[in-house]
């Protein structure tokens, strides 16, 4: 399962970077997207797999590690703050071009 | 007298401060060199060796250390000497120029470089100040920058000599390395090793450099830009000879090594015959002269690197003649051009009418030049005759026919009837070319004058020629051969105008290519494009990251289970995101990606952050959505013709995150912090620990988190808005 994972993590990177060296910059804001999802799942991965609950007090162990999952809930979250700042820009971009031409 | 000695160098760099001001520089600039003589003097009157330091760098076990000793003595005499005389003359040679003052600032911050080097008793201390003086050539070359000729020349001649400055640093820091001191009285003879031969070689670059030898002479000659007071003085009388006076130096060095002989001599013989030769066929009286020290500085080269004390000596009266006759020749050079208003050979005739005293001294230089009985020049002809090898006679026929050739050719423009223009012979332009011409004379015939210097050098031999027929007839037969090769050298000049010999060519060619490679370098590295940037940036990653896992144990695999189930959905979804030509098809497979990952997450036990995921998520969608409705003009090109590149990028990348990933699967988690969560969770007020981490134990980073979302949605709002 782990190695499944992991592939899935490359996967992810792999494909993210392919959209985004290419020249559309909607392709490059998904690359973007789909490199955090890559990000988040490897940040996941390094806290173990084992666990058969969540990281709640009073619940029975093995309990999932709390630190990534908080970790990721704040990438998430700042990761949607860029892409919608970044389709906010392609949207101007394309009204500019449209204005000019 | 120590510190007279120490404060010599900074006498005329003191009084720059006092010509820049603008009052009579010229007379400032005379008169500090003038205390610079009398200083002198005071010091030669000792009798003994004055030598005095201040701490400099003590760490590194070098000194501001000086030392008036015979050698440098005599050469700081003639620095200052010869500084009175010029300056004397630039007063009235730049009578009508605006900058004057700076003028004569860079001119007194050369003498003061100059005599620093000259007197220096330790290596550094004597690569600052060679360096200087090549900085201030520099500032004087190129003193008329309005004129392409004269920047270009001043930057050939600073890359020549400051390059072969550089490798004499290298040289010198070797050889105090083997020596164990900089100081250069303390240097004794260095044993032939491969470390010898590196020394060697490095301390010849930076002399062969600085006194022009061939194949690096060309600077000298393109230096003739210059206003004629630097010609003279910096570029013919002190300056140019500082590579000779350092090949003096390092004689007790360097001078018993094999190689010495090897390399020195014929650097020097092919120098001395190649600017003789190269002089006669010079149609501008400048570069007549410019090659002509070319040629001196090349037979006091070969004669220092004959290795013998007669050999040491007779460089050294040769030199100080050499200053005598050729400041003369480049004093009046200057008069003739500043009255006839061209330096060609060609146009100027019957000068000699109209600027007798002009005339009159040139003759006097020009038979020194020619090495006639009765001048200077004979006496130290004698002295290199003595010194060479018989073998060697021809080369030094050839070479004195070839300088009484380009004598002669200096004195053509005062023979013949006036062109009937009326020409002034100002004071200032002749009188400061009298002194030397009278020491040409007095050197020839006053026996006591070179005995003084010899004395001076420590040497316990004779140079004075008894005059003699067997002595005299060679000379006067050369000097008349001379002469005829001086007439065909004239017609040769006339038929083909365009005659010249240079390295200035390969040296501008060699400039332009480094400056196309440096465009070329900096247009492939630097394209302008981000897609560029961003390979670098990630093969840099890839590299950094993927080093340490070559060769790591890998962790073992553990067995599927459902959850493969959302892995091949998500790895799907993804291979769709790709894929898809339509950016809307994209959009929603990356949407599919999104709820795949959401699956996984609750099933490795996040809960919440599959909430927040969920919520992201289709916000993220919907956002999307919307502007790819706004945004389908599908008309730039999708992928440039690097598509290759991309791909293994792209491929690199993955794996190595594929790999980095699993790794970080070996072995049990550290549980440190959650046990740490798990038992403060009741003093923070909550059971869900990653809650109580974002909002407690982490709150501040939430706070931050916060704010970034927030400048996020003013610059989203500012965007929309405006585009409305």
């Amino acid at each position: 399962m782990n190695l499944l994972l992991a592939l899935l993590v490359g996967l992810l990177f792999g494909a993210g970077t392919w959209l985004l060296l290419c020249q559309r910059m909607l392709r490059q804001v998904v690359g973007l997207a789909l490199l955090s999802h890559g990000a988040n799942l490897f940040v996941l991965l390094s806290g173990g797999l084992g666990a058969r609950h969540a990281p709640l007090v009073g619940n029975p162990s093995p309990q999932s590690d709390p630190l990534p999952q908080a970790l990721i809930l704040t990438a998430i979250v700042i990761g949607f703050g860029v892409m919608a700042f970044l389709l906010a820009l392609g949207y101007r971009m394309h009204a500019l071009e449209e204005d000019q031409g | 007298m120590e510190t007279i000695l120490l404060g010599i160098p900074w006498i005329p760099v003191l009084a720059t401060l006092l010509a820049v001001r603008g009052r009579a520089p010229a007379a400032v600039a005379a008169s500090s060199c003038g205390t610079v003589v009398v200083a002198l003097l005071a010091l030669w009157a000792e009798g003994r060796t004055v030598a005095a330091e201040l701490p400099w760098f003590p760490a590194l076990g070098t000194a501001y250390r000086l030392q008036a000793d015979g050698l440098g003595l005599l050469f700081a005499l003639l620095v200052a000497g010869v500084g009175v005389l010029v300056a004397l003359y630039a007063g009235a040679y730049l009578e009508h120029e605006a900058r004057q003052p700076a003028f004569f600032a860079y001119l007194l911050l050369f003498t003061g470089a100059m005599l620093g080097l000259v007197l220096a008793d330790d290596l550094l201390t004597l690569y600052v100040f060679w360096e200087a003086t090549s900085v201030a050539s520099f500032a004087l070359i190129g003193f008329n920058d309005d004129r392409w000729e004269a920047r270009q020349a001043a930057v050939r001649a600073l890359v020549v000599t400051v390059v072969g400055g550089l490798a004499m640093l290298a040289g010198f820091v070797l050889l105090a390395q083997e020596a164990g001191t900089f100081r250069l009285s303390e240097l004794g003879p260095l044993r032939d090793s491969p470390r010898a031969g590196w020394i060697l070689a490095l301390v010849l670059a930076g002399a062969f450099t600085k006194s022009a030898q061939v194949p690096v002479h060309f600077w000298l000659p393109g230096a003739m830009v210059a206003p004629t007071p630097v010609s003279a003085y910096l570029h013919s009388a002190t300056m140019v000879k500082a590579g000779v006076f350092l090949l003096l130096r390092m004689l007790p060095v360097l001078g018993g090594l094999e190689a010495w002989r090897a390399w020195v001599v014929p650097t020097g013989l092919v120098t001395f015959v190649f600017g003789a030769a190269v002089a006669v066929l010079q149609d501008d009286l400048k570069a007549l002269l410019a090659y002509g020290t070319v040629s001196a500085l090349g037979l006091a080269t070969a004669l220092v690197g004959a290795g013998t004390e007669l050999g040491r000596d007779a460089a050294v009266l040769y030199l100080l003649n050499h200053a005598a006759y050729k400041g003369t020749l480049f004093l009046l050079a200057g008069a003739v051009e500043h009255e006839a208003g061209t330096r060609r050979i060609r146009e100027l005739r019957g000068l000699g009418r109209r600027m007798p005293a002009t005339a009159a001294l040139a003759a006097v230089a020009a038979f020194s030049l020619a090495a006639l009985p009765g001048s200077g020049g004979f006496v130290a002809k004698d002295a290199v005759a003595k010194a060479l090898e018989p073998s060697l006679e021809p080369w030094l026929w050839l070479g004195a026919v070839l300088s009484s050739a380009f004598a002669f050719r200096f004195l053509q423009v005062f023979l013949g009837g006036p062109d009937g223009v009326k020409r002034h012979e100002p004071l200032g332009l002749w009188a400061p070319a009298l002194p030397l011409a009278a020491l040409c004379v007095v050197f020839g015939t006053w026996r006591a004058l070179p005995e003084a210097i010899l004395a001076q050098l420590g040497a316990g031999h004779n140079v004075w020629p008894e005059l003699s027929a067997a002595k005299a007839v060679p000379a006067v037969s050369a000097a008349l051969a001379g002469t005829g090769v001086g007439w065909i050298g004239t017609s040769l000049v006339v038929r083909w105008p365009a005659l010249r010999w240079n390295g200035e060519r390969v040296f501008d060619a060699g400039q332009a290519a480094l400056m196309r490679f440096a465009e070329s370098l900096t247009s492939t590295t630097l394209t302008g494009r981000l897609r560029d940037y961003l390979v670098v940036v990630l093969g840099v990653a890839v590299v950094g990251a993927g080093w340490p896992l070559v060769g790591a144990r890998w962790p073992e695999i553990r067995p599927v289970a459902y959850e493969a189930v959302f892995v091949g959905i998500g790895a799907c979804a993804v291979l769709v995101t790709v894929l898809s030509r339509s950016l809307l098809g994209a959009v929603v497979a990356l949407g599919a990606v999104g709820y795949a990952v959401v699956f996984l997450f609750m099933s490795l036990r996040a809960p919440d952050v599959a909430l927040t995921q969920v919520l992201v998520e289709t916000v993220t969608l919907v956002l999307f959505l919307a502007v790819v409705v706004h945004l389908l003009s599908p008309d730039v090109p999708d992928r440039h013709p690097w598509a290759g590149v991309d791909l293994v990028a792209s491929v690199c990348v993955g794996l190595v995150a594929a790999a980095l990933a699993f790794q970080a699967t070996a072995g049990p988690p550290t549980r440190r912090l959650a046990e740490f969560f798990a038992e403060n969770a009741e003093r923070a007020g909550g059971a869900n620990l990653v809650n109580l981490i974002l909002v407690d134990f982490r709150g501040l980073d939430t706070l931050g988190e916060i704010t970034v979302l927030g400048i996020a949605a003013l610059g989203v709002l500012a965007l929309a808005r405006r585009a409305v």
